[in-house]
């Protein structure tokens, strides 16, 4: 029960600032640029060939690498922000064993990153529908596959959150935490692949294509399996880093 | 009961020794004041008491345990260390945050808010409050468990002289009714209305510690055509002598007759011999200026030059 109080406390800390709205902001500015790209956007033969099938429609919508990266952005501010105000005092008081509490952090901003991938490919979803028409084609992607592009973009934004947040952790400044949240999710993976090309179907882009349904390169359990690793790694290691240090 | 006991606890931060071999007990029904110059090792000393911080030696509990190891700590010691929160956050939030973790039901939240005279303030960001007023908050925070000990630090910092009467009437109270209340300031004269006993630290080391009253008169102004010579003979019975002025000496370590009678076996005239009451400001500089006695450890209940002169 101690624990759930904790993860109470933790959501209403990540509800009763703007910050919420800010990320809110960006997965709506997302959308629109999306919509845009459906009213606007050709290919480089000047035709529409990107939204002429099913199969282009659900891979201009699948927004499991947005997920993950905003949710990471909003995971890695979260809990450096604890530190950086000093809000991590009380909750250290609170709960002297930090495992809890800390725990209880990555919780709520578990559920806070698989909120902004729920909302984040909702609008999407909703904007690609609403703009294909105004230029001449249906919406082709069954229910079955748009359920599949949310649920997975839902379970890259927890992960990505949680990312962030083990991220924040060791890092404890917000700058230095987004920073190495961009570098950890969006620049390192791609020269990783440059070096170790076998890896490039493990990097996020790969892996939330495969959770989208818009690849195979994988099979979806591993890739869930992945994805989840790839929040799992740092929160733990922020944990031990936050169960070892002072709060100074 | 939560008496607060500090056993030889010792911290470094690289080379630098911020608490060194430091021991001392803070007991229920008084109100401690803890004080010492900027670095002198207060901050850390009561983060080490609240597992903040790691001590490298020692051990520092609370009522006998760990404050890791407290049933409820929150609910066992009210906190001011900084101030702690989100200046885009409204004080109530704040509070109903503490609250919400705690298992606190929301209305303490409102009490509490009045009880400081916040309530007018509450839905505000607590990045607009003056200093005052998040000292109000961080204060209403370190109540809202009403828990039976207090550890503040510089609570009385930015108050207004109401708000510094509030809150000592508000300590007084606590401590009367057997709560601990262990209170660091570098304002002196608020200490010196507020406090029962001191503690007080310099360079990570005890400098002092007792009850004020009698630190207030641990010492005997003695006036003397002769000084040095009467300097000799104190010091070689054990007291420890301060040449003051011309003339003029200040003595610990020694009682009143006991310099007298020695005055006068030696056949040293006396100009004045009375017990020294110095401002409590005075006896801080006193203590905190005197870095001879450094390596020479410190017992409770016992000044530092006191502790030399044994």
């Amino acid at each position: 029960m101690t624990w759930l109080r904790l993860v109470r406390a933790e959501l209403r800390k990540l509800t009763t600032t703007k910050m919420p709205w800010g990320f809110i902001a960006v997965l709506v500015v997302i959308s629109a640029t999306t919509a845009a790209a459906v009213l606007w956007g050709t290919d480089a033969d000047g035709s529409k060939g990107f939204i002429s099938t099913a199969e282009d429609q659900r891979s201009l919508m699948a927004f499991g690498l947005n997920a993950m990266i905003v949710a990471g952005l909003f995971g890695a501010i979260a809990v450096a922000r604890e530190y950086g105000h000093g809000t991590v005092i009380p909750t250290f008081l609170t709960a002297p064993r930090r495992h809890r509490a800390v725990l209880a952090q990555f919780g709520a901003v578990l559920l806070g990153g698989a909120l902004l991938g729920l909302v984040g490919a909702g609008l999407t979803v909703a904007a690609v529908a609403a703009s294909l028409p105004v230029v001449g084609y249906d919406f082709m992607v069954s229910a079955g596959a748009v359920t599949q592009l949310v649920a997975a973009s839902a379970f890259a934004g927890a992960s990505g959150a949680v990312l962030g947040a083990g991220i924040g952790a060791i890092v404890r400044n917000m700058g230095g935490a987004v920073t190495a949240a961009v570098l950890v999710l969006f620049i390192i993976p791609p020269l990783v692949v440059q070096l170790v090309p076998e890896a490039v179907s493990w990097v996020p882009g790969a892996l939330a294509a495969v959770l989208s349904g818009v690849s195979g390169e994988v099979g979806v359990l591993a890739a869930m399996a992945v994805v989840a690793a790839w929040g799992i790694i740092p929160a733990a290691i922020g944990l031990i880093f936050v169960q070892r240090r002072d709060v100074v | 009961m939560h008496p607060l006991r500090l056993e030889h606890v010792t911290k470094t931060y690289g080379h630098d020794v911020v608490v060194d071999d430091l021991s001392f007990t803070v007991e229920p029904g008084r109100v401690t004041g803890f004080l010492g110059p900027n670095g002198a090792g207060k901050s850390t000393t009561m983060k080490i008491l609240l597992d903040l911080a790691s001590a490298d030696q020692g051990s520092a509990t609370i009522g006998g345990t760990r404050y890791r190891e407290l049933r409820d700590p929150a609910r066992t010691v009210g906190v001011i260390l900084e101030h702690a929160y989100h200046p885009a956050r409204s004080g109530r939030n704040h509070l109903r945050i503490l609250a919400d973790s705690m298992g606190i039901p929301t209305a303490r939240v409102d009490e509490m808010l009045e009880l400081v005279g916040l309530a007018d303030a509450a839905d505000k960001h607590a990045g607009a409050y003056s200093l005052g007023m998040q000292q109000r908050l961080g204060l209403a925070a370190a109540l809202l468990g009403d828990p039976p000990v207090l550890v503040l630090d510089e609570p009385g910092n930015g108050l207004d002289p109401q708000g510094i009467r509030d809150l000592r009437d508000l300590l007084r109270a606590r401590a009367a009714n057997g709560n601990t209340v262990f209170v660091s300031s570098h304002l002196l004269a608020e200490v010196e209305h507020l406090a029962d006993e001191v503690i007080v630290l310099d360079r990570g080391r005890l400098v002092t510690t007792g009850a004020l009253s009698d630190l207030q008169k641990a010492g005997t102004s003695v006036r003397t055509p002769s000084p040095e010579a009467l300097r000799q003979i104190l010091e070689a019975a054990g007291g420890t002598v301060q040449i003051r002025e011309q003339g003029a000496l200040l003595v610990r370590g020694l009682s009143i007759s006991e310099i007298g009678d020695r005055a006068f076996a030696a056949g040293i005239a006396l100009h004045e011999l009375s017990p020294q009451s110095g401002s409590l400001e005075d006896l801080f500089l006193g203590w905190t200026g005197d870095h001879q006695a450094r390596d020479v450890p410190s017992e409770p209940g016992r000044t530092e030059t006191e502790v030399r002169s044994k």
